[in-house]
């Protein structure tokens, strides 16, 4: 197929991102992850398929969602709405109707020159600022086909490329994207590898394989921590970041992520078990992880990047 | 005497607004622009192109200012706005712009003036007209704030900060006489990353960009001044080409600042 038409499950694209990467970039978020990280905040992006969300809270039982959907997947008595999930064939229709908004459709198809007329819109801002586009996820490499010819497109444009990654793929794809990619945020979740297939889904021993093998490769790599209490806010994990530090000094920087419980709404809104108790990580306990990690010999810039 | 102090009017015989003075410029100030080609967008989307809403449900619509008619609105509120770099939109609020600067130029003669150029400044007279001005197209509803300036309507700007700017520049400048333009920065954006809002000030303005009035706020602060307005007696505020105490605007004039977007 023509590369421009070839197309992908989108759930978003941010302009004017801050926080993805170096610069002023746009991120697109691509649907679909091969793990399935317990305290995800972006429960929507896991899944390949678009999903329909309903926000119980918002809905003002007016019924057109009833009256537009093609299976039955919404139904009324006694002033309680059901929903069917899977009755529903993601058409759409209902989440276009509904006045309230407690009803929204995750995740469209766009093609690769569709995507790109956002990107190019804020060239000029990118070339300012040293930034570009940045594709994240759910996990980029899993669309291998379509991340691939985006990122050759917005190189042949000129555009800088990131890539926010789990680093969990084939190590022949990580290796076909190495040409075409300019800088990494490159995810660490956790040290303990049973305790990583508990709570992931996966192993982590190919991941820290692939961040090996970038390195090697001299790939510009920030790494990403995010820390969720009461799962990695342990001294284990806390050395096992700082064994990075030491193993790979030439890192753009090692970052922590503090949880956020921003994701659990949206985590109930898809029916999706609400897997982990963890809440917004307070102050005081941030605190708490920066005494722990600098005794655990975390550098200064990892405690000032909590 | 005032009229001494200038060119001709001595030599002449006559004073600054008879004849004194060898041009005579003056200038119209316009409101609610945006507002006029966001309705115009959604009219040509809604009723023109996609048929969704027919002519008379809208003018039935408008007239009871929306009651009843909450999908409708909804629709109109979807359709697209100026401010978020969204070819229809821009383009209806550019094509509004110079056909309106070009026609108030054109009556520089039948209002006896030299130059006759349009202002888009506002002070906080959007409002102010705002509240006595039925439902709009936009989905605007009656009697509340319109859009100050050419800024995009308050809150309407959804698409990021470089949207909102590269729609900025698409209304040509050299149309007018003067227009501000607001941009409500949070203390995280303007202060801690403050080379990147740098940078996207100077390519706005390498953009085309003419002018900016910038407000520095910490998120909330608006909402917590309008609840206890005793604790911040000195926030002030930009409100268009000029600057005031915040808890001392009206609560409508307080509303159009506190549904502005804050980057
Ligand atoms: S997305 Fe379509 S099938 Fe699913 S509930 Fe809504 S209208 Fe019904
Ligand atoms: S259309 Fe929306 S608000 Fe109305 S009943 Fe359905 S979910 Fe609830």
């Amino acid at each position: 197929m023509d590369t421009p038409q070839l197309s992908g499950w989108l759930l978003d694209i941010q302009r004017s991102s801050m926080h993805d990467g170096p610069g002023i970039r746009t991120t697109v978020f691509l649907k679909g992850c091969p793990l399935s990280c317990k305290w995800c905040h972006n429960p929507e992006s896991q899944k390949f398929s678009p999903q329909l969300a309903y926000f119980t809270e918002k809905c003002t039982l007016c019924r057109r969602c009833e009256s537009v959907c093609p299976t039955g997947a919404h139904t009324f008595s006694s002033q309680k709405h059901s929903f069917d999930r899977n009755a529903c064939i993601q058409c759409g229709k209902c989440a276009k109707a509904c006045p309230s908004g407690a009803l929204k459709l995750f995740g469209y198809q766009a093609t690769v020159e569709e995507v790109m007329a956002v990107v190019r819109k804020d060239k000029k801002y990118y070339d300012a600022s040293s930034g570009g586009l940045t594709v994240s996820g759910g996990e980029p490499f899993a669309q291998f086909s379509f991340t691939l010819a985006l990122l050759k497109a917005a190189r042949e444009e000129g555009i800088h490329t990131c890539v926010e990654t789990c680093g969990y793929a084939s190590t022949e794809q990580i290796l076909t994207f190495l040409p075409y990619v300019d800088y990494y945020l490159f995810d660490y979740k956790l040290t303990n590898d049973e305790l990583h297939q508990a709570y992931t889904g996966v192993s982590n021993q190919k991941i820290l394989y692939h961040l090996d093998l970038l390195y090697t490769h001299h790939a510009k790599i920030r790494l990403r921590c995010p820390i969720i209490p009461g799962i990695n806010d342990t001294p284990e994990h806390f050395a096992g970041i700082h064994a990075l530090e030491v193993r790979y000094p030439d890192l753009c920087g090692i970052e922590i992520m503090p949880y956020h419980d921003m994701g659990k709404p949206k985590a109930t809104a898809l029916c999706r078990a609400n897997e982990i108790e963890a809440a917004t990580a307070s102050q005081a306990q941030k605190d708490a992880w920066r005494r722990e990690m600098a005794r655990c010999g975390c550098s200064e810039s990892i405690l000032n990047s909590l | 005497m005032y009229s001494l102090l200038f060119d001709d009017c001595l030599s002449r015989g006559k004073p600054l607004f008879s004849g004194g003075i060898r041009y005579l410029g003056g200038t119209l100030e316009t409101y609610g622009n945006i507002n006029v080609s966001d309705s115009l967008t959604a009219i040509k989307q809604l009723v023109y192109d996609e048929g969704k809403i027919s002519v008379e449900e809208l003018q039935h619509a408008l007239a009871q200012n929306f009651s009843g008619c909450d999908s409708l609105r909804s629709l109109l509120l979807e359709a697209p706005k100026y401010g978020n770099d969204l070819d229809s939109a821009d383009e209806t609020a550019a094509r509004f712009h110079n056909d309106l600067c070009s026609m108030i130029r054109g009556m520089a003669e039948r209002v006896g003036l030299h130059s006759y150029l349009p202002v888009l400044i506002n002070n906080s007279m959007n409002t102010t007209f705002g509240v006595t001005t039925g439902a709009s197209a936009d989905g605007r509803l009656a009697n509340t704030y319109m859009a100050n300036a050419n800024n995009p309507m308050s809150g309407m700007d959804k698409n990021g900060i470089t949207s909102m700017l590269n729609s900025l520049v698409k209304l040509d400048t050299k149309h007018h006489a003067g227009a501000v333009q607001n941009m409500r920065f949070s203390k995280e954006m303007f202060a801690g990353l403050f080379e990147k809002t740098k940078t996207l000030l100077s390519c706005y303005f390498e953009n085309g960009g003419a002018q900016t009035m910038i407000t520095v706020l910490g998120r909330g602060d608006l909402e917590e001044a309008m609840a206890h307005p005793e604790l911040y007696p000195n926030l002030i505020v930009r409100v268009g080409g000029f600057s005031a105490r915040f808890v001392e605007l009206s609560h409508d004039v307080q509303l159009e600042l506190l549904n502005r977007t804050l980057y």
